[in-house]
């Protein structure tokens, strides 16, 4: 018998222990002297009761270490979130990946027109039908903000298309203060009661603090509420190298820490105990054009240093990785999409959320997630790591009297492991000899991925809601929109 | 689940073991060679050659089928009538003199067998005058050659002029794969055609014959 040995988990990493200890002392001491502004009451209240030092007229706290350590001592280490029908599908620990959607998009690439357009209730629902088909992506978001309702209602709304389209957990967020207590009516409405939903957490929500170092009043309140009712927050630090953030890689990274762990401490100060995710949007700001590039190396290298930091920590972590600045599903946004999700699975980030976007976090594409979603399906292959499978490796260079004895496709090793052992990708990627490409159309792989968006929205018929069920979540959501002067929702 | 439609099934479920046992069954119960290989067999591995063409079934799990079809044959063949054999039509397969690069040849000729066409395989390196050889003694239907090598790819040429000198490139058609070929090059050589995969190889072998 073979000594049993363990399949390695091939992980990278960015920074020593030394300079992770470094940039929390300094990110520390940034809270304790600098401090964070919180333009939250109940935020300011939270962080003076709990020993921070207030100084109201600035709306500014100054955090002392002992807060922060504190916090750290109660944040849990492990998140499992559940689809739907109440199933556990996440669980957010350790170096295990996960997958979803770049969220939050004001726009979408139209392939039919050619152009990046404003969004409508029907993009949002059809991107919700090609998330819910795809294998790869695990966990949906509210990707896409629709433009034909009323602009305060547009969080609770995409959350609201989430929840009647698919079934897998949600990354969502709002866009006014009554927003999350809408999403924890809808959720409410799944579970059976508010316990239950409470018990069964599938929505965690986008807390961004504004760089440098301030929580405005709508993030600071969801920051409170979603730790209060077990919506697990997102804490989004945003530090753009240079311009709303120090210029290196090193400074940034200390912001980003500053900021996300004074997100921890008024979390736990709302709710010890309570989970919170360590996540982030920075960008290496781009100093010929004044933008944002997400699939910039150094934002990638932020994105994976800071997610160490988050380990270190032992917080769940997220980043927005494996997105691209091209404004179309072009060669450059696969290049850039493979290279984040290669390497935000190395990094070990819990959730990466990146797939269907383009062009700075600001475009959603259908097409796009098609692909992602092979490549999200590699990069998880590539993790598995190789496995020692079987008393002997290569079983068959023993074996006599193999098929004519030149090659192992019938041998039974092969057919034991062809599938497993493998992720065939496609139909986006194409891995078909020329002849059999130019039969079928010579195709280039943004235009195989729109067949298959096709494909998808004409036969996939995602699993339906309970009719009550339904009926209640469109209720509550009529009810909303009514406050804002709209008395029928959009919908099909 | 009557006796043929299991026999299909067990053809599709790749379980040569089954198909032998329900094939010999069959024959015991008297069921005729030539309905078993019509209702059971081929419209299994049609299934088998649908299925692979839309990705379902892969390589393995094709030529497992093949393997399976293979056992049940070899209870049929004494007894099924000399024509009814070799029906679809008799292939002449070969990697060229010089090329021992045969894996494509070789998945081509299994799943010309699956199709029902009778195949003699000449395997690796095989020079000229074989081919025309097998040709004359079978008298087969179509020759089909492989290379890989562009250095090799220039003995396709020498096969087909063997064939003209032994008078014979009327009574066969020449199909060409591999690397080394392309849908051009089999016009330049005057090959009657070029398959760029095995599925694209053995729709060829189909349609050469059909023309026959």
């Amino acid at each position: 018998m073979a000594k049993e040995i363990k399949t390695k988990r091939p992980l990278v990493s960015l920074l020593s222990t030394e300079f992770i200890e470094r940039i929390v002392e300094e990110a520390k001491d940034v809270l304790e002297k600098t401090g964070v502004w919180v333009e939250n009451k109940e935020g300011l209240e939270l962080l003076g009761n709990g020993g921070a030092q207030i100084d109201r007229g600035k709306e500014k706290a100054f955090i002392p270490r002992r807060l922060v350590e504190e916090a750290l001592k109660s944040v849990p280490s492990s998140i499992t979130l559940y689809d739907r029908n109440g199933n556990p599908h996440m669980k957010l620990e350790g170096n295990n990946c996960y997958f979803d959607p770049g969220t939050s998009a004001p726009k979408v690439w139209d392939s039919d027109l050619n152009v990046i357009r404003e969004p409508l209730t029907q993009d949002h629902i059809n991107y919700t039908k090609v998330v819910d088909a795809l294998d790869n992506i695990d966990q949906i978001s509210a990707a896409i903000i629709p433009t034909d309702i009323p602009k305060e209602i547009g969080g609770q709304y995409r959350v609201f298309l989430c929840l009647r389209y698919c079934t897998k957990s949600i990354f969502g967020g709002t866009f006014h203060k009554d927003g999350l207590q809408v999403e924890k009516e809808l959720l409410v409405a799944i579970r059976g009661s508010e316990k239950a939903a409470r018990e069964k957490p599938m929505l965690i929500i986008g807390a961004c603090p504004s760089p440098p170092l301030k929580w405005s009043d709508l993030t600071c309140h969801d920051l409170i509420m979603g730790a209060q009712n077990w919506i697990p927050p997102i804490l989004i630090s945003m530090p753009l190298t240079g311009s709303t953030a120090p210029i290196t890689i090193g400074g940034s990274l200390v912001q980003h820490t500053a900021e996300s762990l004074s997100g921890v401490v008024i979390g736990q100060l709302a709710n010890r105990g309570s989970p919170i995710i360590w996540g982030g949007s920075p960008a290496a700001f781009d100093m010929r054009f004044g933008t944002t590039p997400m699939g910039a190396i150094e934002t990638m290298m932020i994105d994976m240093a800071y997610n160490e930091i988050g380990k270190y920590l032992k917080i769940p972590t997220e980043a927005f990785i494996g997105l691209s600045d091209a404004k179309r599903p072009d060669s450059q946004a696969g290049l850039e999409s493979g290279i984040g999700a290669i390497l935000a699975v190395l990094a070990g980030i819990n959730i990466i959320t990146g797939a269907g976007m383009l062009n700075f976090e600001t475009t959603q594409s259908l097409e796009k997630l098609v692909i992602d979603n092979e490549i999200c399906g590699m990069a998880r292959r590539l993790v598995q790591g190789i496995t020692p499978r079987g008393e002997r490796l290569a079983e068959d260079l023993f074996t006599e009297g193999l098929y004519e004895g030149k090659h192992f496709l019938l041998s039974p090793t092969t057919m034991k492991w062809f599938r497993e052992e493998f992720f065939y990708s496609g139909p986006a990627i194409s891995r078909e000899d020329d002849q059999a490409w130019m039969e079928k159309g010579a195709t280039t792989a943004e235009q195989r991925a729109k067949e298959e968006v096709k494909r998808i929205l004409a036969t996939h018929e995602p699993e339906p809601l309970d009719k009550d069920v339904d009926r209640e979540l469109v209720r509550i959501m009529t009810k909303d929109a009514e406050k804002y002067g709209m008395s029928k929702l959009p919908l099909p | 689940m009557d006796l043929l439609e299991s026999i299909k099934e067990s053809i599709i479920g790749m379980d040569r073991e089954k198909v032998v046992e329900l094939t010999r069954k069959a024959l015991d119960e008297g069921i005729k060679a030539e309905k078993l290989l019509y209702e059971a067999l081929t419209p299994g591995m049609d299934v088998v050659g649908e299925e692979f063409e839309k990705n379902i079934k892969f390589i393995p799990e094709m030529l497992m089928s093949a393997e399976a079809l293979r056992g049940a044959m070899e209870l049929l063949k004494p007894i099924l009538a000399k024509s009814e054999l070799s029906k679809a039509g008799k292939v002449i397969m070969g990697t060229v003199e010089g090329d021992i690069h045969d894996i494509g040849q070789q998945i081509v000729s299994m799943m010309l067998e699956g199709a029902g066409f009778e195949v003699y395989n000449l395997g690796i390196d095989v020079p000229a005058d074989k081919f025309v050889e097998k040709v004359k003694q079978e008298k087969a239907d179509i020759v089909g050659m492989s290379a890989f090598l562009s250095t090799t790819g220039l003995r396709f040429s020498d096969v087909i002029e063997a064939l003209q000198e032994a008078g014979m490139r009327e009574q066969v058609k020449v199909m060409i794969g591999g690397a080394a070929a392309s849908g051009k090059y089999a016009e330049t050589i005057g090959a009657d055609g070029y398959g760029a995969n095995a599925s694209a190889a053995v729709r060829l072998a189909k349609s050469l014959t059909s023309k026959q």
